[in-house]
């Protein structure tokens, strides 16, 4: 399975798991950043699933929440989590 | 946005953050004192990053702050880092996982260490691959109720009281009586850390525990708010005229119930042996007894000290979350964290914690 697929799946079950936040599966999508319409505990719950279904697709172990940051960028939108996902995996 | 080191002429708007968000901060003497105080960081001469904080449209939106302890195992020294402060801006709470990053990866750091997250803490941390201590029976407080009367009447009082914790209360009365051993033991009761203290770490080194620096400038920077407003009371104990080791309780006012609380944040034996242990958990009852006080509370320990305070008669009291929690990156502690519940025997004062009571 494809990492935009594996992405795809993680944002439904993030979605469906709980009514407060939602992610658009969308390139401009601000995950982490000042306007970003989620909180810590949100994008916590959802990079932990997402480094869930990589092991579970792909059998590869990522820490992502640590390793997000090193895209060192004041703002993440998922066009850049899905690149850097597709750089180290 | 911008994350940046935090500077100490920072204080006066951390602090206006941090009472905009209903949370405690030290007076700035005692918040500059972490760092200006602290042996470690005078050692490296200031070579430490104090926090950081999240600055938006010039303003301090979010806040952790980075205190170094020295923690120590069979004679060896290692580097922690104790988060604290850690307060971010409701509209602004994204950025809270930034700042956690930056205090969870630190460069030459053994151990990220809080022990005062609430749950929302405790989850985050957890993501960053923190892990919950792993110590015999840490997420239950011991209480020990001294004026049982004023406790439950205080409860009622509040009509706060609530109705589930009816069995603690009937079980305190009917404590176990202290079996207080043949008096082989004396007592000194100082309010300071004396030359006794200096390099008590040597002495420890064989406990098989790891713990964080008991030596007497450690000790008395991390307790100097106590000592200053005369809210530490250090119970040393002899076997003749041997030191054989101390207790520490601060006085303090546990809020919501109004009751003059005796917090007892070390409990140190170079040998454990049960009669000493015993002896010197009633003689920290006995002292609150003579000076009024409401009761006793203890978080932490290990299994042998928590056993004799059940015996003697602290009942359990289950904590909201389970808030020690460790990010170590040394492999060399693995083992020692993780493989053994005996080996660690932390409490408050191995976190930052013991800095708000």
């Amino acid at each position: 399975m494809d990492i935009d697929k594996i992405i795809e799946i993680t944002i439904a079950e993030f979605n469906d798991s709980q009514s407060e936040y939602e992610i658009s599966n969308k390139k401009d999508f601000l995950l982490i950043g000042n306007k970003s319409s989620l909180d810590s505990l949100a994008n916590v719950n959802f990079l932990t699933r997402l480094e869930k279904n990589i092991f579970k697709n792909k059998n590869k172990e990522i820490d992502l929440i640590n390793k997000i940051f090193l895209i060192k960028k004041e703002n993440i939108y998922l066009d850049d989590l899905t690149n850097f996902l597709k750089e180290n995996l | 946005m911008e994350i940046k080191k935090i500077s100490l002429l920072d204080y006066q708007e951390i602090l206006a953050l941090t009472k905009k968000n209903d949370l405690d901060i030290l007076n700035e003497k005692e918040w500059k004192s972490l760092w200006l105080d602290n042996p470690y960081y005078n050692d490296v001469k200031g070579e430490w990053t104090i926090g950081w904080k999240a600055v938006s449209e010039n303003k301090i939106v979010g806040v952790t702050l980075n205190i170094p302890f020295i923690f120590l195992f069979n004679g060896q020294k290692y580097l922690a880092a104790v988060c604290n402060n850690y307060v971010v801006d409701k509209e602004h709470r994204n950025i809270s996982l930034n700042l956690r990053y930056h205090f969870l990866n630190q460069q030459k750091v053994d151990l990220c260490i809080t022990n005062s997250a609430n749950n929302a803490s405790e989850k985050i941390m957890e993501a960053f691959k923190a892990r919950k201590i792993e110590q015999y029976d840490y997420q239950n407080r011991l209480i020990y109720l001294i004026n049982k009367k004023k406790v439950i009447l205080n409860s009622i009082k509040n009509f706060n009281f609530e109705f589930r914790k009816i069995p603690i209360f009937l079980q305190s009365f009917f404590n176990k009586k202290n079996k207080e051993p043949k008096k082989k033991f004396s007592f000194e009761i100082i309010n300071n850390f004396d030359d006794d203290f200096k390099n008590l770490d040597s002495k420890l080194s064989k406990s098989g525990k790891i713990f964080s620096s008991k030596d007497q400038n450690w000790l008395s920077w991390k307790y100097s708010k106590y000592i200053k407003t005369q809210n530490l009371i250090t119970l040393k104990i002899y076997k003749e005229k041997t030191f054989l080791g101390f207790a520490v309780l601060i006085k303090n006012i546990e809020k919501k119930y109004n009751f003059k609380r005796l917090s007892l944040t070390e409990l140190t034996l170079f040998d454990e042996e049960p009669l000493a242990l015993r002896s010197i958990i009633n003689h920290c009852l006995e002292i609150g007894k003579n000076i009024n006080f409401d009761l006793v509370d203890v978080v932490g320990f290990n299994e042998k000290k928590r056993k004799e305070l059940e015996n003697i008669g602290f009942i359990k009291k289950k904590s909201k979350n389970f808030n020690f929690l460790m990010k170590n990156n040394n492999k060399n502690l693995d083992k020692i964290l993780y493989n053994d519940i005996h080996i660690s025997d932390f409490s408050l004062t191995d976190g930052d914690g013991i800095f708000y009571l």
